[in-house]
């Protein structure tokens, strides 16, 4: 299982980097939305933890091009963000106001990303 | 008179009627003159109104047949009339020729003689004889008991109408004072302040109001509708302004109360107007215009918005350092619980909560400087200060954090003042790694120090990026770069605070550079304190 950390700061993307790690699965990691493109042309994820305030691409903007590749659209997104929009996108999975709990962020990645074993527990529209 | 005394006296009440309506004593006179042939007649007729004070008797007007005359004024002497004055008593007259000093008439009739009889009556309000009524005849024996009686009646509903009459024009007096009073009082107001008629048209305008419309004293507003189109023709886009206060004063007008209304104008600078309006209302409760009152919120404005720009900015900027802490210190909890954990991780992990730590501190700090510019407190502490020795350690510092760049040092002359050598250090520690940071490339870095007689004179040259002449001219505003990246690191704050550090020594700070990718040298001078 893959995931892909888009955090524009070094710090916090290589803490989140870690505890990924962690918890037994692979990393990949970008610094803005037009790095993390390349990234998922190059390997595609199997759940993305997205900042939404980057400088080049932002979250947002990401989030539309990562949706509107086809093999991208029952991905699931962890969004995170120092500031709380005022409606969170709606085809993101989870929601985390830095500073966020840790514990909870690796919670909710284990929750939306299943054992190799397990079978997918959603459906897509 | 053919009628009775009770007849007569009921017809006096005719005579006074509408007395007390009557706009002057001129007018008073005239009414009195044209009923009087009802109840009493006489060739002439006076009033004749008496100031204490002066001694004076003004004749108000007077009268011959049907012919009014204006009056004149005279000392209280030893005539008939004065002599009712003195005596406070009615007097009939019926031969003048025997019982009292004779008096020169000259009336436009030119009936020859003198007046041969009269009844004269002095009109007394509380204590004071206020005036005279009387009336002459040019024959004998013209008047009884009873004209003196009827003229008593007329001169008593008289003297309330003058009362009325007097106590009017001191009340207009009074209101005159009232308003001089209050046109002085608005004149000096430093509040903004203007009124406006049921109309909407303008009928005050202070001089503070012309002052923030930047209406000059030469301009002629007064009795110009709000809404009109020649507010455009003001210099402070006063043609904005009435679209914008328009449905305030309709509101206004109409009586209903209004919210406050905010006018932002761009052309010569921003500005930031504030109206706030009141109905006036008249006597009888009818809106009868409005007063607006104007303040110029500019500065507030600015000032809320720097701190919304600060606190969303912090907010941002602090939640990261404290998000990389919390995360290490529980990734560290998690990893404490595998017995395996190498002590390199651990030790990454505490140096990473070390380093956010610091940059929280550093943020803490910046954010506390920027409050203190912004609220007037920035101080420095100044002491005998060796600039060569501060750039000496400062360059040490900042060179250990690159490979790709380096910095030398150049000093001529004397380099010593009485500075803050603290805030000095941050300064140049803030132009250095600006410099690296705008040079990425790498390459030398210049730090020249000249003293010359009075002040010294640094310029610290990099052959980075450059800027091209329009951001040249912006870059020691605070947040410059803030649309782009609205961070406080890297953001312009950093020399928005070098910009008052060498403000608060009383020198000055620029920067040069010949254009994009061409480097830039950021200099400043400071006195030698």
């Amino acid at each position: 299982m893959h995931v892909l950390v888009i955090e524009d700061e070094l710090s916090l993307r290589n803490t989140t980097a870690q505890a990924i790690v962690s918890c037994g699965y692979e990393v990949d990691s970008a610094e803005n939305g037009i790095e993390a493109l390349a990234r998922v042309d190059e390997r595609q994820p199997d759940l993305v933890i997205l900042d939404l305030q980057m400088p080049e691409m932002d979250g947002w903007e990401f989030l539309r091009e990562f949706r509107a590749r086809e093999s991208c659209r029952a991905t699931p997104v962890i969004i995170t963000s120092a500031i709380c929009p005022r409606a969170a996108p709606a085809d993101a999975q989870a929601f985390f106001e830095k500073p966020f709990d840790l514990d909870e962020l690796l919670d909710a990645v284990e929750r939306l990303l299943p054992r190799e074993t397990a079978p997918r527990a959603f459906a897509w529209p | 008179m053919g009628f009775s005394l009770h007849e007569r006296l009921r017809r006096v009440r005719d005579v006074s009627r509408g007395l007390s309506q009557v706009a002057d004593l001129e007018a008073l006179f005239s009414m009195l003159h044209q009923r009087m042939p009802g109840v009493l007649s006489a060739d002439t007729f006076l009033l004749a109104l008496y100031d204490e004070h002066s001694r004076t008797i003004q004749v108000v007007r007077q009268a011959e047949f049907d012919v009014e005359l204006p009056g004149g004024a005279f000392p209280l002497g030893h005539g008939l009339t004065s002599e009712v004055i003195r005596t406070r008593q009615p007097r009939l007259v019926r031969n003048w020729s025997n019982e009292a000093p004779p008096v020169q008439l000259q009336y436009v009739s030119g009936t020859p003689g003198l007046p041969e009889s009269a009844v004269m009556v002095p009109l007394i309000t509380g204590e004071q004889v206020t005036a005279v009524l009387a009336a002459h005849s040019y024959s004998p024996d013209a008047f009884d008991e009873d004209d003196l009686l009827v003229l008593e009646a007329i001169a008593a509903q008289t003297a309330t109408a003058i009362e009325g009459l007097r106590r009017s024009e001191h009340l207009a007096a009074q209101l005159q004072e009232r308003v001089s009073q209050l046109q002085a009082v608005l004149g000096s107001l430093a509040e903004p302040l203007l009124m406006i008629d049921a109309q909407g048209c303008i009928t005050e305008l202070n001089d503070a109001a012309r002052a923030v419309l930047c209406i000059d004293d030469a301009s002629v507003v007064l009795g110009q509708p709000l809404e009109q189109q020649v507010w455009g023709q003001w210099p402070l886009g006063s043609a904005e302004i009435s679209d914008a206060i328009a449905p305030m004063v309709r509101g206004l007008l109409r009586g209903d109360p209004v919210a406050d209304c905010e006018v932002r104008l761009e052309r010569h600078g921003r500005r930031v107007l504030k109206f706030s309006g009141r109905p006036l209302l008249d006597a009888r409760g009818n809106v009868g215009g409005a007063v607006l009152v104007v303040r110029d919120v500019t500065a507030r404005n600015e000032i809320e918005q720097l701190k919304y720009e600060m606190l969303s900015v912090a907010s941002h900027d602090l939640k990261t350092p404290v998000t990389v802490i919390r995360s290490q210190a529980q990734l560290l909890r998690r990893n404490m619980r595998d017995d395996s954990i190498a002590r390199e991780t651990i030790d990454n992990g505490l140096a990473t909560i070390v380093g956010q730590t610091d940059r929280l501190t550093k943020l803490l700090a910046l954010l506390l400087d920027l409050s203190r510019i912004e609220a007037g407190r920035f101080t420095i502490d100044k002491r005998p200060t060796n600039l060569a020795s501060v750039a000496s350690s400062v360059i040490a510092d900042v060179a250990a954090t690159t490979d790709r760049h380096q910095i030398r040092l150049h000093t001529s002359g004397p380099v010593s003042g009485n500075w803050d050598d603290d805030r000095l250090g941050e300064l140049l520690t803030n132009l250095l790694t600006n410099a690296i940071k705008y040079a990425p490339e790498g390459g030398l870095i210049d730090v020249e120090i000249r003293g010359h007689d009075n002040e010294v004179a640094v310029c610290v040259r990099d052959q980075g990026l450059g800027l091209a002449p329009d951001e040249a001219a912006h870059v020691f505003e605070r947040f410059f770069r803030a649309e782009s990246s609205r961070r406080l690191e890297g953001s312009g704050l950093g020399l928005y605070i070098c910009q008052s550090v060498v403000s608060a020594h009383g020198g000055r700070i620029w920067v040069e550079s010949p254009g994009l990718g061409q480097g830039s040298s950021f200099c400043f001078v400071l006195p030698r304190g």
